[in-house]
C-alpha cells in the first residue's frame, strides 16, 4: 500500500512543471560550481604538483562541490514536500485516503518515499557527475562515497522535515517556509557553540555540524544515527499529526 | 422489499461529536440492513456531513459506537473501512489525473487487488456512464461528470456499504435523475446512505428516511409512513358567496372550518370520513357559487420545516422552563 501511494505521488509530482524545473535547476546550478572546480583546479594544478602534500582531486572538485549541495537541498525540498499533505487538505481529497482502508502510517510513508525517490534521482546524477572524474584522475572513492553519503542522509532529514510540516497546514507556501526555516535554524545552530569554543548540545543537534564531520570522510556512527533520528522523530510527528485531525477534525 | 432477517450492516450508537463547547451531533443512533436505502434529511448544518464523515471514519466520534459489518470504526478501522465507500459533499478528486489513472489509485487504496482492477475499473465505468471518458483529465469534466467520478470511487471496490453525501448537489434535472436511477440500482446488492436537503429526492429512493436537526435525529420512519403524515387532512373550499359556516360544520366528516378570508375556507376533516362529496352537494344545492374544492396534500417542505419549527420550540421551551427551574 506504501507503494501504491508512493507511486500515484511520483506520478502526480512528474505531472506538475514544478518537479522538472527543481531537478533542472538543482542540476544546472551544480554543475556550474562542477564545472567552476573542475576549472579552478586546472588552473592550480601546476603549484599543487611542486607541493608535498597536495590535497587532489577529491577535496578540491568532489568535496567543494558538495559542501554546496546543503544550500540548494534547503531551498528546493521544500518547494517539493509542502504540498504533500497540505494540498490534500486544501482540496479535500483528504478524505479520500482517511477513508480507505489504510493506516495513517502507510500514507506518511507512502508520500516521504515518493519524495526520497525523486531526490534520489537528483542525488544519482550528482553521485555519477562526481564519479565521473575518475575517468580522469584518480579519486579516493572511499572518501567520495563517504561525502555522497552524507549528502543522502541530508537530504532524508530534510525532506521528513517538509513532511511534517506539510501535515500542519492546508497552506503550501507556509509549509515550505517552516521547513525552510527550520532546516536553516539547524543547520546554523552550531554557530553559537563555536563562540563558546565548546562542543556542546547546540553542535549536537546542528545539522551542519554531522554534515561537515561526514565529508571529512569519516562516517561515524553518530553521524548516521543523527540523521536517522531526526527524519524518524519528524515522520512519526506527522503520523501523530494526522491522527490528531481525525480527532479535532 | 424488506425482510426482519436480512442482515444488519450499519449500527450506530449513541454517537457524539463536539468541538469543543459546540456540539455537532448529539447521541444519534440508527442501523441499516442490506439492500435498504437510508436517507439522511436536514437543513445546512444540521449535523448531516459531520455524521457521515464519522461514520467513514474520517472523524473520530467524540463518544458512542459505530459499527460496519461488525467491525468498529474506532478499533479496528482497517477492516471497517473494506466495507464502506464514501463520496464525501465535496468529491475528493485530483483534478491532474485522468479519469482511468484516477480510478486505478483509488481501486488500490480501497484494496482492490493488482490484478483484479483492470476488469473492476471497467465496470463501474460502464454503470457510472464514463466509459466514453476513461482517458480524459478530471479538472476538464463538466460537473455532471465529476461527480459521476466522484461515486465511480465510492463503489469500484463493491462495498457492501455506500455513503454519499448530497450526490446530487449541482447537477441539472437530466444529470439528477440519471444519479438517482444509479442509486436505486446500487441499493439492489449494497447498502446505501444518503444524506441531501433536497426533500424529494428522499421520496424518490430512500426506503427509510432520518430527520436530523441540531445534531439530534427528530424524526426516523420508513418512506410509506412519512407519505402517510403528508396525506390530505384537509380540504381547501372557494365560493362566490358567504356559506353558513354552521351548517357546513354540521356535515359529517367535518372536524373544523378555519375561514381564511375573501370566502376560502379551510376545512379540516376526518381521513376515514372524508365529506368532499357532501360538501360539493351542500354548496351546489344552495347555489353558493363553487369554483374551487381542494384536498390539500401537506408537502414534504412543509412537514419538514413544521418537524423543525416543533423541535425548535420544543427546546426554547426547555430552556425556559430549566432556567425557571434555576431560579
Amino acid at each position: 500500500m506504501i507503494a501504491h501511494i508512493a507511486r500515484h505521488e511520483l506520478r502526480s509530482l512528474f505531472l506538475s512543471p514544478l518537479a522538472w524545473v527543481v531537478l533542472a535547476l538543482v542540476q544546472l546550478v551544480l554543475a556550474y560550481i562542477f564545472l567552476l572546480n573542475i576549472d579552478a583546479f586546472i588552473a592550480q594544478q601546476d603549484e599543487w604538483a611542486l607541493a608535498t602534500k597536495s590535497p587532489g582531486a577529491t577535496m578540491l572538485i568532489v568535496l567543494k562541490t558538495i559542501t554546496n549541495v546543503p544550500t540548494l537541498l534547503m531551498v528546493v525540498i521544500p518547494l517539493i514536500t509542502m504540498r504533500m499533505l497540505s494540498d490534500e487538505k486544501r482540496l479535500h481529497t483528504s478524505v479520500l485516503l482517511f477513508s480507505s482502508p489504510i493506516s495513517m502510517r502507510a500514507i506518511v510513508l507512502g508520500k516521504y518515499f515518493a519524495v526520497l525517490i525523486f531526490f534520489g534521482l537528483s542525488w544519482l546524477i550528482i553521485g555519477m557527475m562526481m564519479v565521473s572524474l575518475n575517468l580522469g584522475t584518480q579519486l579516493d572513492l572511499g572518501h567520495v562515497a563517504a561525502a555522497l553519503s552524507a549528502v543522502f542522509l541530508l537530504l532524508m532529514a530534510i525532506a521528513a522535515i517538509g513532511i511534517y510540516m506539510s501535515s500542519l497546514t492546508a497552506h503550501s507556501a507556509i509549509a515550505a517556509i517552516a521547513t525552510f526555516a527550520l532546516v536553516l535554524l539547524l543547520w546554523i545552530v552550531d554557530g553559537a557553540a563555536k563562540l563558546n569554543g565548546s562542543e556542546s548540545l547546540l553542535s549536537d543537534i546542528s545539522m551542519k555540524f554531522h554534515y561537515q564531520s561526514m565529508l571529512t570522510g569519516l562516517v561515524s556512527v553518530v553521524d548516521v544515527a543523527y540523521f536517522f533520528l531526526v527524519t524518524g522523530v519528524f515522520l512519526v510527528l506527522a503520523v501523530h499529526r494526522l491522527h490528531k485531525e481525525r480527532v479535532y477534525g | 422489499m424488506l425482510s426482519l432477517d436480512k442482515k444488519i450492516l450499519v449500527s450506530v450508537d449513541a454517537v457524539g461529536k463536539r468541538y469543543g463547547d459546540l456540539i455537532a451531533v448529539n447521541d444519534v443512533s440508527f442501523y441499516l440492513k442490506q439492500g435498504e436505502v437510508l436517507g439522511f434529511l436536514g437543513a445546512n448544518g444540521a449535523g448531516k456531513s459531520t455524521t457521515m464523515n464519522m461514520l467513514c471514519g474520517v472523524l473520530a466520534p467524540t463518544h458512542g459506537t459505530i459499527t460496519i459489518a461488525g467491525h468498529d470504526v474506532v478499533k479496528d478501522p482497517i477492516e471497517a473501512k473494506r466495507k464502506l465507500g464514501y463520496l464525501p459533499e465535496q468529491p475528493p478528486l485530483y483534478r491532474d489525473l485522468s479519469v482511468d489513472e484516477y480510478l486505478t489509485y483509488c481501486a488500490g487504496l480501497r484494496g482492490v487487488p493488482a490484478k483484479q482492477r483492470r476488469q473492476r475499473i471497467s465496470e463501474t465505468k460502464q454503470r457510472c456512464g464514463l466509459s466514453e471518458v476513461g482517458r480524459r483529465i478530471i479538472g476538464q469534466l463538466s460537473k455532471g461528470y465529476q461527480q459521476r467520478v466522484g461515486i465511480a470511487q465510492a463503489i469500484v471496490h463493491l462495498p457492501p456499504l455506500i455513503v454519499l453525501d448530497e450526490p446530487t448537489v449541482g447537477l441539472d434535472p437530466v444529470q439528477v435523475r440519471e444519479i438517482r436511477g444509479l442509486i436505486r440500482d446500487l441499493a439492489h446488492d449494497h447498502g446505501v446512505i444518503l444524506s441531501t436537503h433536497i426533500l424529494p429526492e428522499v421520496q424518490a429512493i430512500c426506503d427509510r428516511v432520518q430527520i436530523l436537526n441540531h445534531g439530534c435525529i427528530i424524526f426516523s420512519d420508513d418512506i410509506s409512513a412519512l407519505t402517510q403524515h403528508l396525506s390530505a387532512a384537509s380540504l381547501l373550499l372557494s365560493v362566490r358567496k358567504q356559506p353558513d359556516l354552521e351548517a357546513l360544520s354540521a356535515l359529517a366528516g367535518v372536524v373544523g372550518i378555519t375561514d381564511k378570508g375573501d370566502k376560502h375556507f379551510l376545512l379540516d376533516i376526518d381521513e376515514t370520513n372524508n365529506p368532499a362529496e357532501r360538501v360539493a352537494e351542500y354548496v351546489v344545492s344552495n347555489q353558493l357559487g363553487l369554483y374551487e374544492l381542494i384536498p390539500q396534500h401537506m408537502d414534504l417542505e412543509q412537514m419538514f420545516v413544521d418537524i423543525t419549527t416543533q423541535e425548535t420550540e420544543r427546546r426554547a421551551d426547555e430552556m425556559l422552563s430549566t432556567e425557571r427551574a434555576q431560579r
